[in-house]
């Protein structure tokens, strides 16, 4: 009897024995446990989740449209609260969400790569990818930091709350705001690094390059008011890029004249698409601003339609769509080169910058050249021409606060239903507060308010 | 690989025999004794009787004709024969006997209907196990007449509870029924269905009701266990009727005729139409559609707010206006959509059968037929082909051969009322066709004006003809399954029994959308996709002309390999009865969908159409890519287990189980290691019937008590971080986006369960029952955590090994025979109690009683509570402006954003908890009269224990959809009202907290406890001579979903379908008949 006990018993061994391999097979092959160079550029070329998470919620914040009382009360209490910078209580979806989405999907990457070996036959595509991770996590980064924390100051920076600066994707680290010192540091390194690693050119603009990393420091620096290094980096950009369109051969009636991709654009990112208050077809833009723009000016057709009621939507965004430009392009660069030359009293190529980008705006032959030798006017005539070719690309909100830093001037003021809202200048509620489920769970501080 | 594990298997099985086959001729059992058993009434031979030698232990079974052979020690000897049904025979051997010995058994008195427990892996008597099953015969499952044999177990058994609430989640659930309540919050929620044997993942709709012989529900660990991994939320066994060794051939018909009601539309809560029309002109006139009509001038509006804004235009005179206004007041829209769409609903289903014996082997064959058509002409064929054979070449080896073979055809019909918006809001008003009788346009998308002038003269005409539409806009679904299952058993020592089985299993599904050219989808997508250059006239087709067709291919195809020792082994008063097996299952399923475009039947052609670029989309200029680019996707999952079950029976008093099992999986992403995971139970019995001292008042007495581990595995989730591919928009270079995030630390679920029961028969078996009672406590549950996304965005929860919960139940079944004689009157009644409560709940940040502030349909853990549990804002009552009121801060308020603030803080006082959102208590009374050949039976559920929350009207629902519940109808309206009502008036703008804090107030959580007649079933049969003793000839009719006969609440509101389409009444008619 024992003998065929034991052999009872050696079947199920046998299975055994096979059974490890038999488990072995991939479940689903439309599944991949990110492991190679191969795969960690398909996560950074995943684009809807990379290249448009940029914040939104600064540019609905800000001043460059407004909100009709009919529009205002379609909307969610969300989008209503935050329109009069009171939304001290929304949740999870937003925009502090999604910027943490293509923050981890760098860390993910720059983990992957340090185990794996650098050979020569993988360096090139190896220090693309380690660059266009750096500079993914630095320009989202600097995206978050305009939105939620205060602009740099070198007075408090060290104090103010900044974001929080993720560098792995280990989900038990528990989150930690940052200075906005230490975040604007965090920022420049990754961006700095990014330009070492990166190639002069991209095969396509979706995907970073050294231009796009030196853009985004000059961007940097320009929202830190530290101008040398601002021009410094914007000229380092231009050099392989410094192409402008001429407005004269865009097509004036086209429901959207510019196109996506357009010569311009140095890296494309778009706004994330939180809430409706900002869309084309629920704002109006501000009547001033509208009316600012000469009438040989061709953006005031190229970016503006009339509406029923007799308002203004934008149509010129350089998504060639509705959808809104969070990217970084040429005209951008002149301007920030330009800003800094003038603060800088280095006039003549200030006013170099901004005639050649204005000539390619207006109608042919109708643009004076500007010319002056006193600085205030030409930091003006700057600031107000850079609000005017860079609406409605998240800059505006970043811009009135880093100006309010140097002479608090701006307030932001609504009307509705004849009632007045004002932001001063300065308020603390130009930091945006963080998500209320974020800071339940993570115990980190709010933003005053 | 497979075949590799197959040949090994065989070799082994092969050696053994061969061990065995010597071993037996070793032993000295030199004389041999032949006899047949037959049965003393009626003469027929009873197979599968068990025959042993007084002297020696060893042991055999009659065959088919009843026949045995015996070999024993000593010529002079007693043989027992035993049979489960009959009493036992004592057979003396004497050394005269030359001739076949015969035994008359008869019936015995004790066991009333015998039943066979199939665990799926076994086949025991309800004597010989330890475990909580119950079964439920021919007899109970055709007391409804259902197509989905699932659904006719509703309400004839205790364990399994249906759900009327739609399904929450489809990736964890496909059917709505649990099986002894929950035993995971986030896993899978389905039991585990098996189909003679084997793991059944097929429609269950393939499977013909009529073609089922018995369905086991195992509900305790020592049943389920046997199942290993998968079986935490209980399995049901199902047995297909089978080819019988010693059943006479025979042919049996059935035949069923089902009427149904059409959907009574009126249940579909709308306001009526000029309370509707008065709130669109308050939103016109509040600027509501001011935005729309300037910046998107070309999307639908409503037919009253098109009437409003053509006056405010002054494009109509204000007599005019009115006169439209009437109009449309007068109508009924629900009434049109009644005439002109719904039919009357009819179900036929037809069976044959034929079932026989040979000397070699036993067969039987099935062909069903099903033709289901609904209230909206959606009909469905379906052809069940069944055939099995159990082949007996020699002696001890029997080869089992059986297939189910199943193709449906279902054709779309019309659109639900529903779906008739416009730009996605609901009205009540309309008529689908003019006073002539002529079918009107229904402009769904875009406004008259804007579809008469925008571009006509070269798009395609845009208006959606709903009265024709459906002629031109069909979907066509095949459905194929084949499904063979073979066994080979080898009986190689009387006691021990090898077995091969396999079981394979292919699914086909074919989809097929077409929309023709006339139909308003391809005329949409045609236009949307043209270019027009108004210069020159000449229109560009990025979407070519001619219809467009979609096909969706799903094939799932599976195989379980098995290899099993079977073991029943007498030694004395000790009986030795198990199973050790080994097993292995792969289920694969593989997609593809594309679609095509220009397509035409005659001839038939499609035209290739660029899937790459992006074109503007007319009118709104945004850019978009063709849709229908080909896609395929491929799952492989894979799992191997071994397994042992064994009883221990002591005279068949005493019993002791216990089962171990070890499961395997290719989970993706996790390490070997992590893919095995063990299981086991144990348990015992007392079966005092067969004890000197037993009562003599009890038929039978058993006790049972049961403990055992079972789990649950999600291959979901996963260790590392899995990405999925895709393709970068507007670049299309391969991309990957991180599906699910990486933690190690996941591990499967585990839910242990102790089980206590009594099984009696009182009072010369007049009263029957049996009482389950059990603790099932579930561990490392998967759990939602909500966490701080600052890691990554995607969600706002996160899936842990969060929460451990506990469930406690009882179940009852008692059977009575309340009169004898010329009435037979008896009575079953059904009872399950079930309360569950998370014990543990490892959220890093707590959590509250105000995340129960939901519909109650999704699980929400909260310690100390069951898993669906509402809890609700305090109230006030109304201001004298119709607002709601609440509390923040123990007084009175009306800041409701206060009010939610206190309500999610720790110790709110403005929040109360209510109770369980699913019934505790629940189960049926079936009532069953017998007269003469006449029997009627009356089945009368109740659910008791839970709360429901009453829909409301939200203003955005009402604004944005056109949907509203009947409260609209009390709102406050006027100062004073609210002495009168409880209803908040609608406010514009939108305040969402304050229809928030008024839809999740305490007013409207109503008790949900109700009586529902569910059946009355009346059958016939008529005594005819010309049967046969097992022959007869049944008609019944049946009534089901009869309604409800009583509810707690006093607005006569129904708990289960909550101001939605109930479903329709059925009336059937029809036969069966065995010959």
């Amino acid at each position: 009897m024992k003998k065929q006990t034991y052999i009872l018993l050696f079947l199920p061994l046998f299975l055994m024995l096979g059974c490890n391999k038999y488990l072995d097979l991939q479940s689903n092959n439309a599944l991949v446990v990110p492991k190679s160079l191969d795969d960690f550029q398909k996560l950074l070329d995943a684009n809807s989740f990379i290249n448009f998470n940029m914040c939104s919620n600064g540019e609905i914040s800000a001043d460059d449209y407004f909100l009709k009382t009919t529009v205002f009360e379609q909307f969610s209490d969300d989008a209503r609260d935050l329109y009069l910078w009171r939304n001290f209580n929304y949740l999870f979806n937003n925009d502090w969400a999604k910027a943490y989405i293509p923050i981890y999907t760098s860390n993910l990457v720059l983990e992957g790569l340090e185990k794996l070996a650098i050979t020569e036959s993988n360096k090139d595509e190896f220090n693309r990818i380690k660059g266009s991770a750096l500079y993914v996590r630095g320009s989202q980064l600097l995206s978050l930091v305009w939105v939620f924390a205060k602009a740099y100051n070198p007075n408090t920076s060290s104090s103010d709350l900044g974001v929080v600066l993720r560098s792995s994707s280990n989900p038990n680290e528990t989150s930690k705001r940052a200075s906005v010192e230490e975040s604007y540091n965090f920022i420049l390194n990754d961006l700095k690094d990014a330009v070492k690693y990166l190639p002069k050119v991209s095969t396509h603009v979706m995907r970073p390059s050294q231009s796009a990393a030196f853009a985004s420091l000059a961007r940097t620096y320009l929202s830190m008011s530290v101008y040398d290094s601002a021009y410094y980096y914007a000229d380092k950009a231009l050099e392989s890029n410094n192409e402008l369109i001429d407005f004269n051969q865009l097509t004036k009636t086209s429901p959207y004249p510019l196109e996506r991709f357009n010569k311009e654009t140095i890296y494309y990112a778009q706004l994330a698409p939180m809430y409706p208050n900002i869309h084309p077809f629920y704002a109006s833009i501000d009547t001033l601003l509208y009316n600012s723009y000469h009438v040989d000016d061709l953006r005031k057709d190229i970016y503006f339609s009339q509406t029923g009621d007799g308002y203004f939507q934008f149509k010129g965004s350089y998504c060639g769509s509705i959808d809104l430009f969070g990217g970084i392009a040429t005209d951008e660069l002149y301007l920030i080169r330009a800003e800094s030359a003038a603060r800088l009293n280095n006039i003549s190529s200030a006013l170099n910058d901004l005639n050649t980008l204005l000539q390619k705006r207006w109608i042919t032959g109708r643009y004076v050249a500007l010319a002056t030798d006193d600085n205030d006017v030409l930091v003006n005539t700057i600031l107000e021409e850079r609000r005017k070719e860079l609406l409605m690309r998240g800059l505006r909100w970043i811009d009135i606060k880093r100006l309010n830093v140097l002479n608090g001037s701006i307030s932001i003021v609504r009307k509705l239903n004849g009632e007045t809202y004002t932001l001063p200048a300065n308020d603390n509620r130009f930091a945006l507060p963080l998500p209320q489920d974020v800071i339940q769970s993570s115990g980190m501080p709010q933003n005053p308010y | 690989m497979v075949k590799s594990i197959l040949c090994a298997l065989l070799l082994s099985l092969f050696t053994i025999s061969l061990i065995y086959g010597q071993i037996g001729s070793q032993t000295e059992l030199s004389y041999k004794i032949d006899g047949y058993v037959l049965d003393r009434i009626n003469k027929s031979p009873i197979s599968g009787v068990n025959i042993q030698s007084k002297r020696l232990a060893s042991s055999v079974q009659t065959d088919h004709r009843g026949f045995f052979t015996i070999l024993v020690s000593s010529p002079i000897d007693t043989l027992i024969l035993k049979h489960i049904g009959f009493e036992n025979y004592l057979l003396p051997i004497t050394s005269s006997s030359k001739k076949p010995l015969e035994a008359l058994l008869t019936t015995s008195s004790k066991v009333l209907d015998e039943v066979l427990i199939n665990t799926g892996y076994q086949q025991l008597k309800p004597n010989e196990t330890t475990g909580a099953i119950q079964v439920l015969d021919e007899k109970a499952l055709n007391q409804q007449i259902g197509t989905n044999i699932l659904e006719r177990l509703n309400n004839i058994s205790t364990a399994v509870r249906f759900d009327n609430e739609p399904i929450q989640n489809t990736d964890l659930q496909k059917t709505n029924i649990s099986v002894r309540g929950m035993s995971t919050i986030n896993g899978m929620l389905d039991p585990l269905i098996v189909l003679d044997g084997f793991i059944y993942e097929g429609n269950i709709n393939n499977i013909d009701p009529n073609n089922i012989e018995s369905i086991s529900i195992l509900k305790d660990a020592a049943a389920t266990s046997i199942w290993g991994a998968r079986a935490g939320n209980g399995v049901i066994v199902i047995s297909t009727k089978k080819a019988k060794a010693g059943v006479n051939n025979e042919i049996s018909f059935n035949s069923t005729f089902t009427l149904k009601q059409k959907p009574a539309l009126f249940d579909l809560y709308q306001p009526n139409t000029s309370d509707f029309i008065a709130v669109e002109q308050m939103l016109f006139k509040s600027g509501y559609y001011t935005r729309q009509l300037q910046r998107t001038p070309y999307l639908a509006i409503t037919p009253a707010t098109e009437i409003l804004y053509q006056r405010s235009l002054n494009t109509i005179s204000s007599e005019d206006s009115l006169r439209l206004m009437q109009e449309l007041i007068a109508s009924d829209l629900k009434e049109s959509y009644t005439k002109e769409f719904l039919i009357q609903p009819i179900i036929q289903q037809y069976g044959v059968g034929i079932r026989g014996n040979s000397a070699l082997n036993s067969y039987n064959l099935g062909f069903g037929y099903t033709n289901d058509k609904n209230a909206y002409a959606n009909y469905s064929n379906k052809m069940h082909i069944t055939a099995g054979n159990s082949y007996k070449p020699f002696k001890n080896l029997q080869l089992d051969l059986s297939f189910i073979f199943t193709d449906q055809t279902v054709n779309s019909g019309r659109l639900p009322y529903e779906s008739f918006t416009y730009g996605g809001k609901r009205v009540p008003y309309g008529s689908f066709r003019d006073l002539d009788g002529n079918g009107l346009p229904f402009y769904n998308s875009y406004r008259k004006e804007f579809i008469d002038s925008y571009l006509s003269d070269y798009l395609l005409d845009w208006k959606y003809y709903p009265t024709e539409d459906y002629k031109h806009s069909t979907i066509n679904t095949r459905l194929n399954e084949f499904y063979p299952n073979l066994r080979i058993g080898f009986k190689v020592l009387p006691f021990l029994n090898l077995q091969v089985a396999g079981q394979y299993q292919y699914q086909k599904i074919d989809n097929n959308r077409l929309h023709t050219q006339e139909s308003y989808a391809a005329r949409l997508m045609i236009n949307q996709f043209s270019q027009v250059n108004q210069q020159t006239g000449v229109v560009t087709y990025k979407v070519p002309l001619g219809g467009i067709r979609s096909s969706e291919k799903n094939e799932v195809s599976s195989y379980t390999l098995r290899a099993q020792a079977d073991v029943d082994k007498q030694w004395g008063n000790y009986r030795l009865l198990g199973i050790v097996g080994a097993e292995i299952r792969e289920s694969q399923s593989n997609g593809e969908t594309f679609t095509a475009y220009g397509y035409t039947d005659n001839p038939l052609k499609s035209i290739p159409v660029d899937f790459v670029s992006y074109f503007p989309i007319l009118p709104t200029n945004s850019s978009s890519t063709i849709s229908g680019v080909p896609f395929f996707s491929k799952t492989i999952n894979r799992f191997s287990s071994l397994y042992s079950n064994f009883s221990l029976l002591y005279k068949e008093k005493y019993g002791l189980s216990a089962s171990v099992r070890r499961d395997g999986a290719n989970i993706f992403g996790a390490d070997t290691n992590d893919k095995w995971t063990p299981f086991w139970s144990s348990g015992l019995f007392w079966d005092i019937t067969n004890e000197s001292f037993k009562p003599s008042v009890f038929q039978q007495l058993k006790i049972r008590a049961t403990y055992g581990v079972s789990g649950n595995v999600d291959l979901r989730k996963t260790a590392l971080p899995i990405a999925n591919p895709t393709t970068g928009l507007y670049t299309n270079y391969p991309a990957l986006v991180i599906g699910s995030l990486n933690d190690p630390s996941l591990r499967w679920e585990k839910i242990s369960t102790l089980n206590f029961g009594v099984d009696w028969s009182l009072l010369n078996n007049r009263l029957t029952g049996n009482l389950d009672y059990y603790i099932k406590n579930g561990n490392d549950l998967y759990g939602l955590d909500i966490y701080d996304y600052t890691l990554w965005g995607v969600d706002g929860t996160i899936v842990k090994n969060t929460a451990s919960m506990l469930s406690k139940g009882v179940e009852l079944n008692l059977n009575s025979i309340n009169t004898t004689g010329i009435v037979q009157w008896g009575t079953s009644l059904l009872f399950s109690h079930n309360r569950n409560k998370t014990t543990k709940y490892y959220s890093r940040y707590g959590s509250n009683i105000s995340t129960l502030l939901t519909d109650g349909n999704t699980i929400t853990p909260i310690v100390g509570s069951p898993l669906y549990s509402l809890a609700a804002y305090r109230w006030a009552g109304l201001d004298d402006k119709g607002n709601p009121i609440g509390y923040y801060q123990g007084e009175e308020s009306t800041n409701y954003n206060d009010i939610r603030l206190e309500a999610s803080s720790a110790n709110a006082s403005n929040i109360v908890y209510l109770g369980s959102a699913k019934p505790q208590y629940f189960g049926a009374l079936i009532n069953r009269f017998d007269y003469k050949q006449f029997s009627l039976s009356v089945n009368i559920s109740y659910k008791a224990g839970y709360k429901v929350r009453k829909p409301v009207t939200r203003s955005s629902n009402l604004y944005t959809r056109g949907i509203a519940y009947p409260d609209f109808e009390k709102r406050w309206q006027n100062p004073g009202d609210e002495y009168l009502t409880n209803v908040p008036s609608l406010l514009y703008p939108i305040n969402e907290y304050r229809d928030t804090f008024y839809a999740m107030s305490e007013i409207n959580v109503l008790n949900g406890s109700h009586v529902r007649l569910e059946y009355i079933n009346l059958s016939y049969r008529p005594k005819l001579k010309s049967f046969s003793n097992r022959g007869f000839l049944e008609l019944f009719a049946n009534a089901n979903n009869l309604g409800l006969l009583w509810t707690a609440n006093d607005e006569g509101f129904d708990p289960e379908y909550k101001y939605n389409l109930k479903p329709q009444r059925g009336f059937g008619f029809g036969f069966r008949a065995n010959f």
